[in-house]
């Protein structure tokens, strides 16, 4: 009995189970890595500005205000970080579904349609995936400012719409994902190109959807470089640079004031949204939808 | 704090600043060996007229001082309907910096009005990117509203590049309850500032009287400015000259490797989570800032009340009479790019905003105490005594006293990032208890040199 109960699992050797204990070793070393920083931001969160430097970095001080430090970070200068927060959502929806959904829509082409230049597609795709975007943030300015976006959110908005990271992303996810022959089918069947994408390709495509819009939502999300340079006024910045721009008041002499328990309560606020994010896409995250729709 | 996306932050600035530094290379280049000339003639009537006249005028301003220059700003749009003020935040004074430059660049966007700092205009001086309203009218009628050492400060060579805002003249903090337990006063020269620091870190190690900030060159060559030993100077917009090496520096130099030495100053960020705690601890008693410290150390550590004292810096010298101080602050500068029709409604807007009375009393409401650089304000907030409450003393007086023992006799190299850059590469790790700053400062002067050379200016040494 207990021999066909566990029939199936196989039994570890002495090496096994001690390279699997060191394994595990390292993956907690690695949690605490993570995890820390973290638990610093949460009990920060807790503190005065005073507190922050009387007490220890990892455990709450003296007084607790937390719900104190929520209001004033929403209060401060006029209550421009709920500015910020709306204008972060506002660039990661509108640049992270837009870059996901084009990005979908040209790998699906390049991976199941042969039309002239796919090849040469496909090749500059992945060449633009080697070029960091810091290097051409300048080169964009400069293009933006010719034409007089410089200054709008705009110019942070369309730059991000091109992702050659996700779209490469989806060109493999749609090619492994996607029986031609069932495209083909639907084609008899008297589906046009834009039905067969919407009914047949996107929910096979979806778990790779969901990734690339993930890590679209992440990347606009942190991304400093771009609005720090296309943008001018701070009322049209994201979190990341704004938050920046109070932690440089702690030694600008123009700014006389010292906000570091409300950077930290700042920072702690612009984390939710991205994890509620990951929790609530995660699900989508599935794959072997198409399992048995072909008969091979 | 602790700059929480540090790597990425100092790559990014790294990134930008050497953006910054090749646009103003270009620039400077080809317009420092044809002098910055005075674009435009700039009557004193025409600025008078500009207020009075019904032309519609509109007018963008930069400024990092939002939250405090914009009761100020109001209150003009309100007196002077006429002319509209486009007021924009661009946040800290170091992104402006950026943002000015790439719209220079691109020929697009630039604002008519900028909030510098007086060291950190002069690069654009230099390169033609803001404008040089100097007139034998103008400087005859304007000098005397501004307190003489901020006056010079808007100066680069016999150029006029702006109008002073305010002015922060530095004082020095001082944990007097420390220096108590261990039978030492504040020190009123350099020498007595030496014997305490070293009695002081006998007695207890872990103290230090003092520290030399690490971050910018800020702090180190305040030392120089403080003892009339100017490291540099700049002679007009295509010359400088470099002294780092004369004797009068080398003094200074050898004090304060002997500082650095006997543990009386230790080299430090002072913009770090350790150092924020190292205060709250007290480790470093004595703190030689601008007086804006004060109301941030204020701010930070409300529990520290009543135990900081603030007076002059030490002075050189066995006289503690003949010390001179030094000084930071704002101006507002106009873009060389300023169309000849808009730029006598923005002088007039700016000696408005500075040394008008409604102002004045606008910056002050809005911030409680704003050291302005208006000479009517000075004369007349530092007959005002008012005791301040975590101080326990008349603090502004002293603020007052340091603004007028300021020595002018300095300038700001028109390449600030750069020097900061070579301070942080080569200077910065000599401030430390096993390096040689004499060493550090015979690399720092070539380097200097060569920049400044390749950037067209003339160096004298």
């Amino acid at each position: 009995m207990r021999n066909s109960k566990h029939a199936s699992l196989l039994e570890l050797t002495i090496g096994q189970k001690i390279m699997s204990i060191i394994l595990h070793l390292v993956m907690l070393m690695m949690v605490l890595y993570c995890i820390v920083p973290l638990v610093w931001l949460v009990m920060s969160t807790t503190k005065t500005n005073e507190g922050l430097y009387s007490s220890p970095g990892l455990w709450f001080a003296d007084d607790n205000v937390f719900l104190q430090n929520i209001v004033n970070t929403f209060s401060f200068q006029n209550g421009i970080y709920g500015r910020w927060l709306w204008n972060t959502l506002m660039y990661a929806v509108v640049a992270g579904l837009g870059s996901t959904l084009f990005a979908t829509f040209a790998g699906y082409a390049i991976a199941t349609m042969d039309f002239i230049g796919r090849k040469w597609l496909l090749a500059t795709t992945l060449a633009f995936m080697s070029i960091p975007s810091s290097v051409i943030t300048v080169p964009l300015y400069l293009l933006y400012s010719q034409i007089g976006l410089v200054g709008t959110p705009l110019a942070v908005i369309i730059p991000q719409l091109s992702n050659a990271f996700g779209l490469y992303l989806m060109i493999i996810y749609a090619q492994t994902s996607i029986p031609i022959p069932l495209i083909e089918a639907a084609r008899l069947d008297g589906a046009n190109s834009w039905t067969i994408f919407w009914r047949i390709a996107f929910p096979l495509l979806s778990p790779g959807f969901v990734t690339v819009l993930l890590f679209s939502l992440v990347g606009v999300w942190n991304n400093y470089f771009l609005p720090l340079i296309m943008l001018s006024d701070t009322k049209d910045y994201p979190l990341t640079v704004g938050l920046n721009v109070w932690l440089k008041m702690t030694s600008d002499s123009a700014q006389l004031s010292v906000p570091n328990n409300l950077i930290l309560t700042g920072s702690f606020i612009a984390v939710i949204p991205l994890i509620i994010a990951f929790v609530f896409l995660q699900k989508f995250w599935q794959s072997g939808l198409s399992a048995g729709s072909v008969k091979m | 704090m602790n700059r929480p996306q540090s790597a990425f932050h100092r790559i990014t600035t790294a990134a930008l600043t050497s953006v910054l530094m090749l646009s103003v290379g270009a620039c400077g280049n080809s317009t420092s060996a044809g002098n910055a000339s005075s674009g435009m003639d700039i009557k004193l009537s025409d600025i008078e007229h500009a207020l009075t006249s019904d032309n519609d005028v509109n007018l963008t301003m930069w400024a990092s001082s939002y939250e405090y220059l914009k009761q100020s700003v109001q209150a003009f749009e309100e007196k002077y309907p006429h002319i509209h003020i486009d007021f924009v935040n661009p946040g800290s004074q170091s992104d402006m910096m950026i943002k000015f430059q790439n719209a220079v660049t691109a020929k697009k966007g630039i604002p008519d009005i900028l909030q510098f700092g007086y060291d950190s205009y002069p690069q654009f001086a230099v390169s033609g990117s803001l404008l040089n309203f100097k007139s034998e009218e103008i400087e005859k009628a304007w000098a005397s509203k501004y307190s003489p050492s901020t006056w010079q400060a808007v100066h680069v060579g016999q150029g006029l590049y702006g109008l002073p805002q305010d002015q922060a003249p530095i004082a020095m903090y001082s944990r007097k309850d420390i220096l108590q337990e261990h039978g030492l006063e504040i020190p009123k020269t350099w020498d007595e500032f030496y014997e305490t620091g070293k009695k002081l870190h006998e007695a207890d190690p872990s103290k230090y009287m003092g520290f030399i900030d690490v971050t910018d060159s800020k702090a180190w060559s305040t030392f120089y400015r403080q003892a009339s030993a100017p490291l540099w100077k700049v002679e007009n917009t295509s010359e400088i000259s470099l002294s780092t090496d004369s004797a009068q520096a080398r003094k200074v130099t050898a004090f304060l490797q002997k500082c650095l030495d006997d543990g009386v100053l230790k080299g430090v960020s002072n913009a770090t989570d350790e150092f924020m705690r190292d205060i709250n601890a007290g480790k470093y008693v004595t703190w030689i800032d601008e007086n804006w410290r004060g109301g941030l150390i204020e701010k930070s550590y409300p529990s520290l009340a009543g135990k900081y004292t603030v007076t002059l810096p030490p002075a050189w010298g066995d006289d503690p009479q003949s010390v001179k101080t030094a000084s930071g602050g704002s101006m507002l500068a106009l873009s060389a790019a300023i169309p000849q029709e808009k730029a006598a409604a923005a002088l007039a807007f700016m000696d408005w905003l500075n040394t008008s009375e409604e102002s004045i009393e606008a910056f002050q409401n809005s911030n409680g105490f704003f050291f302005m650089a208006s000479s009517k304000f000075q004369q007349e907030a530092a007959k005002k005594k008012t005791i301040d409450e975590f101080f326990g003393q008349d603090a502004n007086s002293v603020y007052f006293e340091s603004a007028n023992k300021v020595n002018a006799d300095w300038s700001y190299l028109p390449f600030l990032s750069q020097l900061n850059t070579y301070f942080t590469d080569v200077i910065a790790p000599a401030l430390s208890d096993d390096g040689d700053l004499e060493d550090a400062i015979n690399a720092f002067q070539p380097k200097v040199e060569d920049f400044a050379q390749k950037q067209g200016f003339t160096v004298n040494k």
